[in-house]
């Protein structure tokens, strides 16, 4: 009897944390001109930003199969067990649709909950992390929803994009266009609030951008980590991470490159801020 | 007309429960008729599905209002004909098919069982796979089998309606769900299909009456219909997406097949239905005259509507990229056509043209203010001799909470635009916009209009002069000259925004030329040169 954790690719956990934690990780696919790869495991971030630098074919992506998760529900789920299953936020993405789906239909004796983590990247990464916790002690799936059921609204996901083109390609940027469809040239900052993007901020040089995301970081109240997430641009983040790092000095910063799924849909040069706030329970 | 609350047949429906049934369908639509436009993603991106599918439903009840205290027979057959003469869009079509397959089933019949009922969806959605060109799953198609076959499959052990039709709307439920994996073109857009999902609704309605937990709704109202006059003459070019194109023709002497094929060779998205000489033709074509003149040659017109589906889209795509309304709307004094589009871009409500020389009157600015849809305003003077106008403004503008952010030319003006948030209240635009004003520094360049001397320099009428911050430290014979010095005595810095904009004397060819002069002397600096379009100034300098 044992509560296992099933997420997607779009998590962004570095592999040996994935391994620690012992999280099953569904890739979610890019398809880059008749061809499609398993987000992480057919193609590197490196391999694939290098790629979208040399121009080509644009590179879509879809959600793990409704099949895909079957196995994976019917291969972990032994009676008694429980599973939750966290993703990426079902109105960005139809990973959760796929999970949810599977799980009316798996032929597991597990329970299953499928959960929206209203979030991406690193910061659903944390959920995630938090969540492998609870199952490691020996928690129930009671026990990890609850937890994210208080803690999904302390998270907090910021990303400045270098060009709106991949956001707009990719259809998650209606809510913004309008707000970033400048004449002028701006970097502009959007968050995930509600699941959703939303327009923050425009300003107009990297430079500025960097130092707003440290900004929006003193600005939270409480804070219990920190991520920084880049597509391609690794100084900057290390940067960024340093400076969050100096104002913050007792707390955790995470690193990582954005995964290529997620990188199909910022571009290249884009770099997040993610936060967990509040206070421990 | 029927009585709303009367408790429908646990067994049987009769006319009154079908009508009541069908308005308590509709009312639940017409509550999503908007996320269902919001779905659609074909042809035109910000669709219209719900709102065809409202309006033929619409069309279905006006009809069957007449015979609301009849027996399902007339209902049905009143429902059928009007939503065939209503239909509307593909979708709507569909849901008169579906109408017609439930109308066939209740033949001769005063109560319809849940049996006969679900013969009629039955009916109903094969008739629709029929009246389509090209059926594809993952579509209202798929929603419309799929639950009628779990209605059939509830009603073999004699089903109440009521059981039927709870099978039928969860399997529309889940199948809709399921479209974004049947149909490619819904998953890349991240949505369900729209006709699927007004459908889906529909059931939901009826079930919920049939259930006893539906709030009866508004009566039906008139279908909206623009109709256009005879004797345009219309045609598109290759490339364009044409007209969508409705007829509705009585006394069809040619066979249904025949008016298809015909439709066929003239456009596409082709759907063509009709009983008993009654036909109604749906069509994408850039040539809808043609198809018009075709018709009329076998029958006779009872209805048209051609709609430019370019226009719709032209329409859309502007709105997409419109900047979205603010909870505060800002009202811009600007000079220059590009600059005013700048302003535009960044989410301006309203701009009121004027400047150095051209200060616009109080009764301008109020006149902005009051035109804005937002009750609270923040005016963005962009000159020192416009402030005093825009505060005489905001006092008489009574009906409205106007703030002034001072900001004394057009630089200062855009550096606040760009804090601008459309989603924060007045008192957070006026701090964030205050703010910005700090962060930015100008240098104008213009021409003198007389010799003098000023701050040490000898000026002659004529000369391009640069100044910044009320200091004159350039005077040269060319205004390019004058942008670099000013550009210089501004302290441009490593990681500054260098923002060039040139005025209407000043020709693109000689802005770039400077833009790249800059670029050499300030390597770090980010420079962007952008038409301002403004008259006196052949540059206005923006440094960040």
């Amino acid at each position: 009897m044992a509560l296992k954790i099933v997420t997607d690719s779009t998590c962004d956990l570095p592999k040996s944390l994935i391994a620690e934690l012992g999280v099953t990780v569904l890739p979610c696919n890019l398809h880059i001109g008749d061809k499609t790869l398993l987000d992480g495991i057919d193609i590197t971030s490196e391999e694939f930003y290098k790629r979208l630098a040399q121009g080509g074919p644009a590179p879509s992506t879809s959600q793990p199969s409704v099949g895909a998760f079957l196995d994976v529900y019917n291969k972990i789920g032994r009676p008694g067990d429980e599973i939750l299953s966290l993703h990426i936020s079902a109105k960005l993405s139809g990973t959760y649709n796929s999970a949810f789906q599977a799980a009316k239909e798996a032929q597991t004796k597990a329970k299953i909950a499928v959960v929206d983590g209203m979030t991406v990247s690193l910061v659903l990464g944390i959920l995630v992390r938090e969540a492998a916790k609870i199952a490691k002690q020996g928690g129930t799936l009671k026990q990890a929803t609850d937890f994210l059921a208080r803690e999904i609204p302390n998270i907090a996901c910021y990303c400045s994009v270098d060009t709106l083109e991949y956001l707009v390609r990719g259809g998650r940027a209606s809510r913004v266009q309008g707000f970033f469809g400048s004449l002028l040239d701006i970097k502009p900052i959007i968050s995930v609030r509600d699941g959703e993007v939303h327009p923050v901020d425009r300003v107009r040089t990297r430079k500025r951008m960097l130092a707003r995301l440290v900004e929006m970081a003193g600005e939270a109240k409480g804070l219990r980590a920190l991520g920084v997430m880049h597509s391609a641009c690794a100084d900057e983040a290390a940067a960024l991470a340093d400076e969050l790092g100096r104002h913050f000095p007792r707390k955790e910063v995470l690193i990582c490159e954005f995964t290529p799924v997620m990188g199909a849909h910022l571009g290249p040069k884009a770099i997040g801020m993610g936060m967990w706030k509040g206070e421990a329970a | 007309m029927a009585n709303p609350t009367a408790k429908p047949s646990l067994t049987q429906l009769d006319g009154p429960s079908l009508f009541a049934m069908f308005r308590a369908a509709m009312a639940v639509l017409e509550s999503k008729a908007e996320a269902v436009n919001a779905l659609n993603v074909y042809p035109v991106p910000d669709g219209d599905t719900g709102t065809n599918m409202l309006l033929t439903m619409r069309s279905a009840l006006e009809e069957a209002d007449k015979y609301a205290t009849g027996t399902a027979t007339e209902v049905l057959a009143a429902m059928a004909k009007g939503s065939l003469m209503g239909a509307r869009g593909n979708s709507g079509v569909i849901l008169s098919q579906i109408l017609r397959g439930l109308n066939k089933s209740a033949q001769g019949k005063p109560h319809l069982t849940g049996r006969d009922f679900a013969d009629g969806l039955e009916q109903g959605s094969k008739q629709a796979y029929t009246v389509v060109t090209n059926p594809t799953e993952g579509t209202i198609l798929t929603v419309a089998r799929e639950a009628a076959a779990a209605a059939k499959a509830a009603s073999t052990d004699g089903g109440a309606p009521a059981a039927v039709l709870q099978a039928a709307t969860s399997t529309a439920k889940t199948t809709v769900a399921r479209t974004p994996f049947m149909l490619e073109i819904l998953r890349q857009n991240g949505v369900v299909d729209a006709g699927g999902q007004g459908l889906a609704y529909l059931f939901e309605g009826a079930l919920a009456y049939l259930q006893g937990k539906a709030p009866m709704e508004t009566a039906p109202k008139a279908a909206k219909s623009a109709a256009i006059g005879a004797g345009d003459s219309r045609q598109k070019a290759a490339g364009s997406y044409g007209y969508c194109t409705e007829f509705l023709v009585e006394n069809c002497k040619a066979a249904t097949e025949q008016v298809q094929e015909k439709m066929l060779a003239l456009g596409d998205s082709v759907i063509v239905v009709g009983d008993g000489g009654l036909v109604k033709v749906h069509l994408h074509t850039r040539t809808p005259d043609q198809a018009e003149a075709w018709l009329k040659s076998v029958a006779t017109i009872a209805k048209k509507k051609i709609d430019d589906i370019d226009a719709q889209h032209t329409e859309y795509s502007a709105r997409k990229v419109a900047a979205p309304q603010g909870v505060v709307g800002v009202v811009a004094v600007v000079a220059g056509e590009g600059l005013a589009d700048i302003f535009r871009s960044l989410g301006a409500a309203a701009i009121v043209p004027g400047g150095q020389t051209m200060n616009p009157s109080t009764q301008d600015i109020l006149k902005a203010v009051r035109g804005a849809k937002q009750t609270a305003v923040i005016v963005l003077p962009n000159n020192s001799n416009i402030i005093p106008t825009a505060r005489q403004a905001a006092e008489m503008a009574v009906d409205k909470d106007v703030a002034i952010v001072p900001t004394v030319d057009l630089p200062q003006g855009v550096a606040a635009m760009m804090a601008y948030s459309y989603e924060a209240d007045a008192k957070e635009n006026l701090a964030a916009m205050q703010k910005a004003l700090k962060a930015v520094k100008t240098g104008e360049v213009t021409t003198a209009v007389r010799n003098a001397i000023v701050d040490g320099l000898a000026v002659k009428r004529g000369q391009a002069i640069g100044m910044t911050g009320g200091r004159l430290v350039a005077a040269t014979s060319d205004a390019g000259e004058a942008a670099i010095a000013l550009a210089r005595g501004m302290g441009v810095e490593a990681d500054s925004a260098v923002t060039v904009y040139y005025g209407a004397a000043v020709s693109r060819a000689d802005a770039e030329e400077l833009a790249a002069r800059l670029k050499r002397e300030f390597r770090q600096a980010k420079i962007e040169a952008i038409a301002g379009g403004q008259p006196h100034y052949q540059y206005l300098l923006s440094v960040e």
